[in-house]
């Protein structure tokens, strides 16, 4: 074909129009993300949560381009256990900050335990940009635990060790480890060691136990193992203050709860009451915070106040048991005793186990000098609660009241035996044993 | 120019193709392709190699009609998410299963058409309701039930656990029951879920273990993350102790259990929770088994914790109970973390002779295999028995381990459904409440050396097919066909009994063991099976799962084993009596009765 020179440059022309745009296009895109904004169902979320996700979002809409604004985002997602889309923020952050490992370990958190695989994959390229955090190499050998690959879970426990030699969970995880493999030595020396950096350390006690137990060692066991054996404590965490700084965003509410409890265990009434108070404007759905702010009332004698807060209680949420509950104390504590029958009544009613509400009402009984009806009442209790040493006591007492010798003993025995440092119940216990002997005395003696 | 020009197309459609690919956007981690991408990771996917379904849903045509209702929803009311089991009994002695079915919320009187139900077997394809003159009746919020026949008088009694007061039902005759609590001198009126009657001290009468759960408080409110309404979790309630009742009815009259049965007297039992040391340990109990776990001849007991810290009460010399889990390796998984703990079962996956546990969890954490190993240890062998992942999107209660197949091995079949709001499904099985919690249920079958492999397919089966919120599971020969069948109860949804039309790859025994001077089955007696170079042991023990009581009797599938050499009872009598019987031909049912044996060991009582 013979094209003229006219023809050839627009040809030329074209195909370098065409080549340009494609470049063009290639670069534009790969600079530009431009990923979908994940957003979760907040319309059925609470209004300070909703509002605060909203308010992340829209500094992501704002910055798309900011590592910062979606790693935020992804924490308050985390915060409100909207898990994929956080996981989402946190893969984009990533990829805006190829150089900032805090995104990946928390897309590794994320995963723990939903995608074993895939978290070991954001642990591992975490940890080659910063290689000395020493919390993310534990996540990592439990993740390899988890897939059985048990060689790299120890190396990774290793690599925990050496980073934060002072704590005791990666000498501890390397001793389960090595339990796993049978190799209970092993893991006796890892414990002993894990036991002098944290001598009362439950998790490592537990399991030095078990393992000398496995070993066949014979062991007289410290009083701090025994408590370590029977607690049900749960295990001391790792410190983590990545995860500790994302717990600052939790919602209000729940801070504002923290907080509250904090002040009151402070021992500071007054501080305690106002940001109780505070919280049930926050939270006029909540009955905890009023229970809690009655309570504190009640603990200074403040009776009447703790009345008008409990009967707010009661009017906004009548189903709940413990709010009659505490509503009768004060009735009690006023001497509107009549009241307060009804209300433990109808805590009764609506929690027929609920132990506390049968021990006041057995309370209230023997104050009218009803002892069998007492009796009932506290019997009650104890079968809700087998570990209710007060009501096993008073039941024990009001047998005792009632001649019933041996049923007293009885229920003054297992109160002993529940709570073996209380002095209370032994010593009516013993008070109970030398009554009785001095009771069966006086009858076996001869009349004159 | 020519070519420069082609050299530039290439470029150009090089460079468009590429730029598709140029866009760094976030992976399809949404939950479902997590999922999607855990579930296909477990093993390639496997063809579905059932031409048939292998599970056929045949409540309705066998007449087994029962919904369970859950209550008014808005109240997100704890129990209600918890769900409600059952049991498979043969409560009038014409030697095939009968159904009970708990209901929820509903009120419960026998005449109500939504309350509790007990279905008799009058033939393999037809039940009849016959709750209105059986006279079980309850209030309160159903959970869980324990069968056996405490007052050794031939036919089993029912005991029912609730949210409010448990109940004793005794069965006077043929399916008459009689609500016994009072007289008994049991009384719990805490969250009452698992329930197990065993002979803890040996005395030939039938005591009672219950599994309580947490102390809630009716009216609780409870938030998911985003501050939306949920069911409460145990996490933020505390805990309560089981309780154990010794039987003393033989102490309470002059019948012994070798005597003929004491018509018109109520079984007695006393509270020792606290003497026996079972009050040491608050729990947040789901699931109960009750066994020799440390081979010693006395029956412990496994309680698993939800949420918590399982507890293993091993019992000493004076019936005492210690807890032992901690030390035995089955109170935490391989972590050192604490599971959810619901359904449990126990029996030997790999057939080394020593009793191994599977327990169900929540959501994110896989279910768990322990191994049993000798001197009463375990290891969790989770991930190298094939549970490591392929378990985690799903919350698992009822659990059964049965031969489906006839292969010689023990299989797992699983129930599911969530707690907690997941990801929405658009079943149609559920109504549109749950759908944020209806899951799938699951199949696994033991490749014979206690690994497992998941079959999702099952030739289209309803069972692997239906998604809804299903909690416990039950096992049994309903049709007395010689397989096993399952029963499923749904939280607000149908009862499901599904037949077992697996295809059968060996043969097949049932077992009863019965024990003529207790009238009853010899519940704890251990069996000993062989047959060539098979030995398989089981030990006898309806209580398993997630509130449920199943089939009492033992069932194996023993492959291409021709016939059974010989069986083996290791009868619960404290004595340490063994008997043997000879053996026989394969594909029946038999029963074995005490004395008529050779003694091996120990003495008659």
């Amino acid at each position: 074909m013979n094209l003229n020179a006219l023809t050839k440059r627009a040809i030329a022309g074209s195909v370098l129009l065409l080549c340009g745009l494609s470049v063009w296009f290639y670069f534009s895109n790969s600079s530009d993300p431009r990923p979908e904004i994940p957003l979760p169902d907040i319309t059925t979320a609470k209004l300070n949560v909703a509002s605060l996700t909203n308010e992340r979002y829209e500094q992501v809409k704002l910055n798309p381009s900011s590592a910062e604004a979606w790693g935020q985002y992804g924490e308050v997602l985390m915060a409100h256990e909207w898990n994929s889309e956080a996981i989402n923020c946190f893969e984009v952050a990533s990829n805006l900050a190829p150089t900032e490992s805090r995104w990946l370990y928390l897309a590794g958190v994320m995963l723990d335990r939903r995608d074993p695989f895939e978290a070991v994959n954001k642990y591992e390229a975490a940890k080659q940009l910063d290689a000395t955090y020493a919390p993310l190499y534990l996540r990592l050998g439990a993740n390899l635990q988890r897939l059985n690959r048990l060689d790299d879970a120890e190396a990774a426990y290793r690599q925990a060790v050496k980073l934060s030699p002072q704590e005791p969970q990666p000498i501890i995880a390397l001793a389960r480890l090595e339990s796993t493999r049978n190799k209970w030595q092993q893991a006796v020396d890892l414990l002993e060691q894990a036991t002098k950096i944290a001598p009362t350390n439950r998790e490592a006690l537990v399991e030095l136990t078990r393992a000398k137990l496995v070993l066949g060692t014979p062991q007289s066991l410290s009083r701090e193992t025994q408590a370590a054996l029977m607690s049900g404590e749960k295990f001391e965490a790792m410190p983590d203050p990545i995860l500790q700084s994302i717990n600052n965003h939790e919602n209000a509410s729940r801070m504002a709860a923290m907080k509250a409890d904090a002040t009151a265990t402070e021992g500071d009434p007054q501080k305690a009451a106002e940001a109780y108070s505070e919280l049930i404007k926050q939270r006029p759905d909540l009955a905890r915070p009023r229970i809690n702010l009655a309570t504190v009332y009640m603990s200074e004698g403040q009776f009447p106040l703790a009345m008008v807060t409990l009967r707010e209680l009661v009017q906004l949420f009548p189903d709940d048991p413990m709010g009659h509950l505490l509503l009768s104390y004060a009735l009690q504590a006023t001497q509107a005793t009549t009241e307060a029958r009804t209300e433990l009544e109808t805590a009764i009613r609506l929690k027929p186990d609920y132990a506390d509400a049968h021990f006041a009402l057995g309370m209230a009984e023997e104050q009218n000098n009803e002892i069998e009806k007492a009796i009932t009442a506290y019997r009650s209790a104890v079968q809700s609660n087998a570990r209710h040493i007060q009501a096993r006591t008073a039941l024990g007492l009001a047998l005792k009241k009632q001649g019933k010798w041996d049923e007293a003993i009885a229920e003054l025995f297992s109160a002993v035996r529940l709570s073996p440092g209380d002095r209370v119940p032994q010593a009516y216990l013993e008070k109970a044993i030398a009554e009785q002997s001095a009771a069966k005395s006086n009858t076996d003696k001869p009349t004159p | 120019m020519r070519f420069v020009t082609i050299g530039l197309l290439w470029t150009c459609s090089i460079v468009l193709g590429c730029s598709q690919a140029a866009v760094p956007s976030p992976s399809a981690t949404s939950q479902n392709a997590t999922s999607q991408k855990v579930a296909s990771q477990k093993t390639a996917p496997q063809p579905d190699r059932y031409s048939q379904p292998c599970l056929v849903d045949v409540s309705e045509s066998v007449g087994i009609v029962f919904r369970h209702d859950a209550g008014p929803l808005d109240s997100y009311s704890m129990p209600q998410v918890m769900g409600s089991g059952g049991a498979l009994l043969d409560f009038d002695n014409d030697h095939d299963l009968d159904v009970l079915l708990i209901q929820g919320a509903s009120n419960n009187s026998a005449n109500s058409p939504s309350g509790l139900k007990l279905f008799r077997q009058d033939t393999p394809t037809q039940f009849t309701d016959v709750t209105s003159t059986s006279g079980i009746n309850s209030q309160g919020f159903g959970m869980g039930c324990a069968v056996g026949d405490v007052d050794n008088d031939g036919d089993v009694d029912v005991y029912i656990t609730r949210y409010g007061e448990d109940s004793l039902f005794i069965n006077q005759d043929g399916g008459q029951f009689l609500d016994a609590t009072a007289a008994s001198g049991i009384s719990n009126l805490q969250w009452g879920t698992a329930a197990s009657f065993f002979d803890y001290d040996r005395d030939g009468w039938l005591d009672l273990f219950v599994v309580n759960y947490v102390d809630y408080f009716p009216g609780s409110i409870c938030e998911d993350g985003a501050g939306r309404r949920d069911f409460c979790g145990p996490e933020s309630l505390t805990g309560t102790t089981s309780k154990l009742y010794h039987n003393v009815s033989a102490s309470s009259s002059s019948a012994s259990p070798l005597s003929a049965s004491r018509a018109g007297e109520g079984p007695k039992f006393e509270d020792v929770t606290v003497a026996s040391g079972i009050a040491r340990r608050v729990g947040k109990g789901l699931g109960v088994i009750c066994r020799d776990f440390d081979m010693d001849g006395r029956q412990d007991i496994l309680v698993a914790n939800d949420g918590a810290e399982n507890f293993l009460w091993i019992q000493h010399d004076n019936s005492a109970f210690s807890n032992e889990a901690l030390l035995r390796g089955v109170a935490l998984n391989r972590i050192g973390e604490a599971e959810a703990n619901m359904g449990v079962v126990a029996d030997d996956f790999d057939r080394d002779g020593f009793s191994d546990l599977f327990i169900t969890h929540l959501r994110e954490e896989s279910d768990t295999l322990f191994r049993g190993t000798q001197f009463g240890q375990f290891a969790d062998q989770t991930v190298a028995s094939g549970f490591g992942v392929t378990s985690l999107p799903f919350t698992s209660f009822g659990v059964a381990a049965v031969d489906f197949d006839h292969d010689a091995d023990l299989d797992l079949a699983i129930c599911n459904g969530g707690v907690k709001r997941g990801l929405r499904t658009n079943s149609s099985d559920v109504d549109d409440f749950w759908r944020d919690y209806a899951q799938r249920n699951e199949i696994y079958l033991n490749n014979g050396r206690g690994n497992f492999v998941s079959e999702d397919g099952l030739g289209g089966s309803d069972f692997s097919r239906r998604v809804e919120v299903s909690r416990a599971l039950l096992s049994g020969d309903m049709d007395n066909d010689g397989d096993v069948d399952l029963l499923v109860t749904n939280c607000s949804g149908p009862a499901r009994l599904y037949r077992n039309d697996f295809p059968k790859l060996g043969n097949w025994l049932t077992i009863t063991a019965q024990d003529p001077a207790l009238k009853r089955i010899a519940l704890g007696a251990q069996i000993q099976l062989i047959a060539g170079k098979l030995v398989i042991n089981r030990e006898i023990n309806p209580s398993t799962g997630y509130l449920g009581s199943n089939d009492p009797r033992v069932h194996f599938g023993l492959g291409n084993a021709p016939r059974y050499d010989a069986i083996r009872v290791y009868w619960p009598s404290g004595n340490g009596e063994i008997e043997e019987f000879p053996g026989g031909q394969l594909n029946q049912q038999i029963t074995l009765v005490r004395g008529t044996g050779r003694i091996l060991a120990g003495g008659s009582p």
